[in-house]
């Protein structure tokens, strides 16, 4: 098993109900594979990450990357910079 | 050395546009993004924006450095303001030379358009209505 930080922002701190969390994963898993881990375990991202990037270690990431041992993933809801 | 800048302080134009300047750069062009007071058909009286900041800051440097390989002669810098912004405040700054304003104006629009789509921040728009993250189609009608 391998731990990675998982990062949330915006609307979706909101419905994680906290900025941060320790998540544990089978080592291997994918980015595509936390995606489906977070929305089977917690509740309230249930049906929302569609339109959700990732970002590993401060770069976007495609979901067949592999995680490794403290990875820090941001998800990323749909960005909202400029006026 | 592109200059990248995310603050909570408000944005000095002035300031980031000044680093694009060079005696070989003929044409100097910019951009600001300004806090209206409507979106989509809604009234708007501040909107709130948060930023994931260093890796802001890190995508930010990625586009500038992007535009400055592909294009040549050109030069780039960009603000960002986040926190609380009243209407008519600046929020984004984007500045390009060139050696002429063709290739100025072409860099400042791939700036803004690049920033816009990929710069880790989102704004949360407050209103009569309440408030909402905008782009997140879900923030009106769940959980509530």
């Amino acid at each position: 098993m391998i731990a990675v930080r998982v990062l949330f922002f915006a609307a979706l701190r909101e419905l994680a109900g906290a900025s941060e969390q320790r998540v544990v994963v089978p080592a291997g898993t994918s980015i595509g594979g936390l995606r489906v881990h977070l929305e089977s375990e917690v509740p309230t991202l249930r049906g929302r990450l569609g339109t959700v990037r990732f970002a590993c270690n401060e770069q976007f990431v495609e979901d067949a990357i592999r995680l490794e041992e403290d990875d820090v993933v941001a998800l990323i809801p749909p960005v909202g910079g400029g006026a | 050395m592109t200059f990248v800048l995310l603050t909570r302080a408000a944005l000095r134009p002035h300031e980031i546009v000044d680093t694009v300047r060079h005696p070989s750069a003929g044409a100097v062009v910019t951009f600001e993004g300004v806090v209206r007071d409507h979106h989509e058909g809604r009234a708007v009286t501040r909107l709130e924006y948060e930023a994931y900041d260093s890796m802001a800051r890190a995508e930010m440097a990625r586009i500038a450095d992007e535009v400055e390989t592909s294009m040549v002669g050109v030069r780039v810098a960009c603000g960002h303001r986040i926190g609380t912004l009243e209407v008519g405040e600046v929020a984004v700054v984007c500045a390009a030379s060139a050696p002429h304003r063709e290739e100025a104006f072409s860099a400042c629009r791939r700036l803004i358009d690049e920033l816009k789509h990929r710069v880790p921040i989102w704004k949360r728009e407050h209103g009569p209505d309440g408030a909402s993250w905008v782009g997140w189609v879900d923030a009106r009608c769940g959980h509530r």
